[in-house]
């Protein structure tokens, strides 16, 4: 005997959606200062910053 | 990373907290060592049609048919503060400092070394991918009864905030309050600490198993949602660091990501910053 499955009925047919997804650049490719600031200056310490005078800081 | 810098210079090292990941043992598998030669030689010039990425206003990349080129040029400078030469596969490579890494101390010939943010970070990046098996994320990892859960989230999504918070409450421990590396060892991943804290300043030279994964939204009330793949992805894509220019390595970073959806469960955290997220979080975890 063959055992009959219901019949699963149709989902409706959806278009395909592109999902667009904002990559920022300065969260993530190393852009910001990550170097430590001299309190109460707002600038990087002493000479051996690597990137003084960056844009700004990255958290 | 193998270092070497040129005999005549004494090398000092920028970012503190660096020492901490230093090892004068050399453990790495030979496909994750990247060797590299400091050079005070006259920096060369690349050629500037080549160029793969800009990273504005900081550092670019470019590649021609033997080396990639990285440059570093801040914006207040005439001349680039260094150039690095690496071969295609990150390997190999040499980093020609300019005359604003030299100086002299107490008679002393000193030398500022520039394997360091964002050099080590833009390497590091290269070589996972490259590998494809972790990637860095920005996000702060805690470290709780021996196990890792990573907070994701961009600038000012309360990673730093809520990192103290748990400290506080709990005396937690952050292998990073800012990135994070994820590894795949099998079909484990885990988590890594980096010396690039954030503003609470955690540092840590520790791995652990990675249980959880929340994306960091500030509302007016604590809530914790399980996350679908498809939104979890959307989320994920912008806090992680892939070089996008690179298809074979952003293919590779595809992958890892998909297999990281699959294995670890993803969530968005929605708290208001104060003591009650921390109980919120850890009935939760502990459940």
């Amino acid at each position: 005997m063959i055992e009959q499955t219901p019949k699963k009925e149709k989902k409706p047919y959806q278009k395909p959606e592109i999902l667009v997804i904002d990559l920022a650049a300065e969260e993530v490719m190393a852009v910001g200062c990550k170097t430590p600031v001299t309190k109460g200056t707002g600038s990087p310490i002493g000479p051996n910053c690597m990137i003084q005078h960056c844009a700004g800081n990255g958290s | 990373m193998l270092i070497k810098g040129p005999q005549e210079f004494e090398i000092r090292e920028v970012n503190p907290v660096s020492e901490l990941f230093f090892t004068y043992e050399n453990t790495a598998a030979d496909d994750q060592r990247i060797h590299l030669q400091i050079s005070c030689e006259p920096m060369p010039v690349v050629e500037k049609e080549t160029i793969l990425f800009r990273a504005d206003p900081l550092w670019s990349i470019y590649r021609d048919s033997r080396f990639n080129w990285i440059v570093l040029h801040p914006p207040a400078l005439q001349k680039p503060l260094w150039v690095a030469r690496l071969d295609h596969e990150f390997k190999n490579g040499v980093v020609y400092c300019s005359e604003h890494l030299k100086d002299n101390q107490n008679g002393r010939a000193v030398l500022f070394n520039p394997v360091s943010y964002p050099l080590d970070q833009i390497l590091l990046m290269h070589v996972l991918a490259k590998i494809g098996d972790g990637m860095l994320i920005h996000a702060c990892g805690w470290l709780h009864q021996g196990a890792g859960w990573i907070f994701a989230g961009k600038s000012g999504a309360g990673k730093s905030t809520l990192s103290n918070l748990i400290v506080q409450a709990t005396g937690g421990r952050f292998l990073s309050d800012d990135r994070i590396i994820i590894r795949k060892t099998g079909h484990e991943f885990s988590m890594y600490g980096t010396p690039w804290p954030g503003e609470a300043g955690y540092a840590m030279n520790q791995s652990a198993p990675l249980k959880g994964l929340f994306f960091l939204e500030k509302g007016n009330k604590n809530k914790i949602e399980k996350l679908k793949p498809a939104d979890s992805f959307a989320r994920l894509m912008p806090v992680v660091s892939i070089p996008w220019y690179d298809r074979d390595a952003a293919e590779l970073m595809v992958t890892f990501n998909e297999a990281l959806l699959g294995s670890v469960p993803m969530y968005e955290l929605t708290f208001v910053p104060d003591e009650a997220i921390v109980d919120m979080l850890v009935g939760f975890i502990n459940k």
